[in-house]
């Protein structure tokens, strides 16, 4: 076998220096015309193909049941890499060495015959790929299980080589749909040769807190319930559903976002640190942290988990319809297209400190970023209002790690104004990640496909990491299914429905505005 | 260009280019530093080559740039000047600045720039000292300025006597310093196919029958690479391996053939793996922060070949 291990026991091999390497494969995408294989996967490859991280054999094979030949869909495919490559330019030659490994081919997913056939066209390229596979599942749901099952009774489950197949979130829809998936997959796949994407993890600032964390004497220190107040996620888009109302009424923003990313991204600012950086112990920690957090009781979850959808609004001046006018949406539809939720970790480090999550379509803007608010000094010395009490205990440092757009690291903290007096004012001390290291970050795709490749899974999810997060959101959910809301409760263009700022008021916290 | 040169004359300039760049441009710019970047060089070198290597390494390692150009023999006065180095990143509407302060010695001299230098550190960042003339990095008057960077980085190649340069690199290492050779790093390429090679089950399992390897250098003396990769070769696959050389024309290391009982195995380097650019070179090293402790063995290896 070519990969981790052979670099391991390689004396030849050189972990300072050497780049890791990504050894031969064919990759095969299921989904090949589908939204993400455009957008994101194959502008990630040939970006990697780019920076000449790509293997020096592979071939890609792109499956849809559209009959097209090789030549047309490169064609497709070189549009939709000029079209969403992200912060690169374009560069014609290089398409064209890229497009010579591209293949496509045609086939029903739930026709066996057709993995006897895609054997058939793989087996083709063998010697390039030394038999190693990496199977991409960017297709709806519902082909999961027969696409698996079709490579188990092909035999492409099995080397030569290694076999891996990458799935795409949703992992199922409820606990019993996810532990039936993770059922099937596995009967086919060990565990590990499964490949659970959650792009949030493969992005730059999402992993630098791992770094910010772990690299540091100065922040692990502060990291506890003695010294946080409360931690703040929030994860805001400006735009609707764009044209996916039908899909998205029937998930919602707590099973398409909190149920995966947020809460991967709550586990990595509060897990312990690892015994080693590798993939099963930082997954490890990752899940334990998953685990730790306190599941809603029924009568709890009225005021630690609120729902919202937006209703008309404008944004620009522009007239924006509410999610129930959008095309596609049943007008009465319950959907949430907004969540906030309040949890706790109970574990020692962070019993009794809550973690606000909120995330939303139609909010102000869209950014991504972490808040970790600090306890206040205990006394102030310097303002006291006319009352005697303290004025910057509203202004309480804050760590705030920013994920999109603008990646970075700000800390605010109080400073003396100019001039006479003792007037104190927040600044903030910032790191940008454009001004400390320049270059283009990778997108998350491009990191976890190389991560794929090169078997490592650390910054995907595992079995036990998506049934402990399915544990948490699936009694929110069942108590949400069982009641109905007036919706819509927050305009388009606004940070969401009163009630989300009731819940933190009720523990004297503010959403803080990103 | 000022005749006389203080540390808080440059730090004054290099606050009113900032000043004058934020208003060129609408967006203002980005100012970014990351380190010191001390670029040493003999003044018969091209000034654009300095320039011209800095434009494409603050890309990745912005810093505050100082590039030293020391003439041979007498002479006094510094002199100096600054600018920025800006550029312009791919989809963006920001330009990333970088300063960089161009100082003009003469080799009597170098004590009052080791002064004026020690003044201009970026404050609370690494140092780097990329020295690009042997000569200078062999000048005893240039061995305080080695010891104020926290890294530095010289090059053998193309020394008369390589041999005396690797032992000077192996003093300043002794004493606690972390040089390091260009020459080394001129070979991760090569050393990266050798072992992707032995990546290979089959190869691997052929690897206990090598007593041999020979290595095809460029014409003349061994050059340091071909030095270090012996050593290195050796380090990796055992003491059993006895290293041999053969001179061609071409790059400093061109081929390396693993022979033995019933084992011949050739491999050929490509001319970009076997003759990267500089700039690539030190775009490895600036992104090193651990120490190399592989190199600390194959200088002491190639010393004892040599």
């Amino acid at each position: 076998m070519v990969g981790a291990m052979a670099e391991a026991s390689n004396p030849f091999h050189d972990a300072l220096r050497f780049e890791r390497r990504v050894p031969p494969c064919a990759i095969v995408i299921f989904g090949a015309n589908g939204d993400l294989t455009k957008r994101k996967l194959i502008p990630a490859l040939y970006r990697l193909a780019y920076e000449r991280r790509m293997p020096s054999g592979y071939v890609i094979y792109g499956n849809s049941r559209t009959e097209m030949p090789d030549d047309v869909y490169r064609a497709k495919m070189k549009e939709s890499v000029k079209q969403f490559l992200e912060d690169s330019p374009f560069d014609e030659e290089l398409w064209s060495q890229f497009a010579q490994s591209l293949y496509y081919v045609a086939g029903d997913v739930q026709d066996t015959a057709f993995y006897s056939k895609l054997a058939g066209r793989l087996k083709e390229h063998d010697q390039k790929t030394a038999g190693n596979m990496l199977f991409y599942l960017s297709t709806q749901p519902s082909h999961y299980e027969p696409i698996v099952g079709g490579l188990g009774a092909a035999g492409l489950n099995q080397g030569p080589g290694w076999r891996r197949v990458v799935v795409e979130k949703p992992f199922g829809i409820d606990m019993a749909t996810a532990k039936a998936l993770n059922r099937r997959l596995q009967a086919v796949f060990p565990e590990s040769a499964i490949y659970r994407i959650d792009h949030y993890l493969g992005k730059e600032t999402v992993q630098n807190v791992l770094a910010v964390r772990f690299a540091n004497g100065i922040f692990e220190p502060l990291w506890n319930r003695r010294y946080v107040n409360n931690v703040q996620i929030t994860a805001a888009e400006s735009i609707g559903v764009e044209g996916r109302g039908a899909y998205y009424q029937e998930s919602g923003a707590l099973r398409d976002m909190i149920q995966n990313h947020l809460l991967q991204v709550m586990a990595t600012i509060a897990m312990e640190p690892s015994a080693a950086f590798e993939p099963n112990a930082v997954r490890d920690e990752r899940a334990k942290l998953l685990r730790s957090i306190r599941i809603l009781k029924e009568e709890e979850i009225a005021t630690h988990a609120v729902p919202g959808q937006y209703g008309p609004g404008s944004m620009g001046g522009k007239p924006i319809p509410g999610f129930r006018q959008e095309p596609g949406v049943n007008p009465e539809a319950q959907t949430d297209t907004y969540v906030a939720a309040t949890f706790f970790i109970d574990n020692w480090r962070w019993a009794g400190v809550p973690f606000y999550i909120r995330t939303g379509k139609r909010l102000p803007k869209r950014v991504t970023d972490i808040a970790i608010q600090f306890n206040a000094a205990p006394l102030s010395l310097f303002e006291r209002d006319n009352m005697g009490g303290n004025q910057h205990l509203a202004r309480p440092n804050l760590l705030i790690i920013r994920v999109q757009p603008e990646e970075g690291i700000s800390l605010r903290f109080l400073s003396k104004n100019p001039g006479g007096g003792m007037k104190l004012r927040p600044v903030s001390m910032d790191f940008n990640y454009g001004s400390s290291f320049g270059v283009r970050t990778p997108t998350a795709y491009e990191t976890l496909l190389v991560d794929a490749l090169a078997g490592d899974a650390t910054l995907y999810t595992r079995q036990d990491m998506v049934e402990a997060s399915w544990a948490v959101v699936q009694p929110i959910l069942d108590y949400w299914n069982s009641h109905k809301f007036e919706f819509p409760n927050y305009e388009a263009g606004t940070w969401g429905p009163r009630q989300s700022d009731e819940m933190l008021d009720r523990r004297g916290h503010l959403w803080r505005v990103p | 260009m000022s005749a006389a040169v203080s540390p808080e004359g440059i730090l004054k300039e290099l606050s009113q280019l900032w000043v004058s760049l934020g208003k060129e441009d609408d967006a203002g710019v980005l100012r970014a530093c990351a380190m010191t970047l001390i670029m040493a060089a003999d003044e018969s070198e091209d000034s654009a080559i300095a320039g011209e290597m800095l434009a494409e390494l603050i890309h990745e390692h912005p810093s505050r740039a100082i590039v030293l150009r020391v003439r041979s023999g007498e002479g006094a006065a510094l002199e100096s000047r600054v600018l920025a180095q800006c550029w312009m990143p791919f989809g963006k509407r920001q330009q990333i600045c970088c300063e960089q302060v161009e100082i003009t010695s003469s080799e009597t001299s170098l004590a009052e720039v080791r002064r004026v230098l020690m003044a201009l550190l970026a404050p609370d960042l690494p140092v780097l000292l990329v020295c690009r003339s042997l000569r200078l990095f062999l000048l005893e008057a240039f061995r305080p300025l080695i010891a104020a960077a926290g890294k530095v980085i010289a090059d053998s190649r193309g020394a008369a006597d390589p041999v005396m340069v690797l032992a000077a690199i192996a003093s300043h290492r002794g004493e606690g310093r972390n040089v390091q050779d260009l020459a080394w790093t001129r070979l991760t390429g090569i050393r990266q196919e050798i072992a992707a090679h032995f990546d290979r089950p089959e190869e691997a399992a052929r690897l206990s029958s090598v007593r041999r390897v020979e290595i095809t250098h460029a014409t003349g003396p061994v050059p340091a690479e071909a030095l270090y990769l012996a050593a290195w070769l050796r380090h990796a696959a055992g003491p059993q391996v006895v290293p041999s050389f053969a001179a061609a024309e071409g790059p400093p290391v061109s081929q390396v053939a693993f022979l033995g009982d019933g084992v011949e195995i050739r491999i050929p380097f490509a001319a970009a793996i076997a003759a990267p650019r500089d700039c690539e070179l030190l775009h490895e090293e600036l992104g090193l922060a651990a120490p190399d402790s592989i190199y600390d063995r194959v200088l002491a290896g190639a010393l004892s070949l040599a």
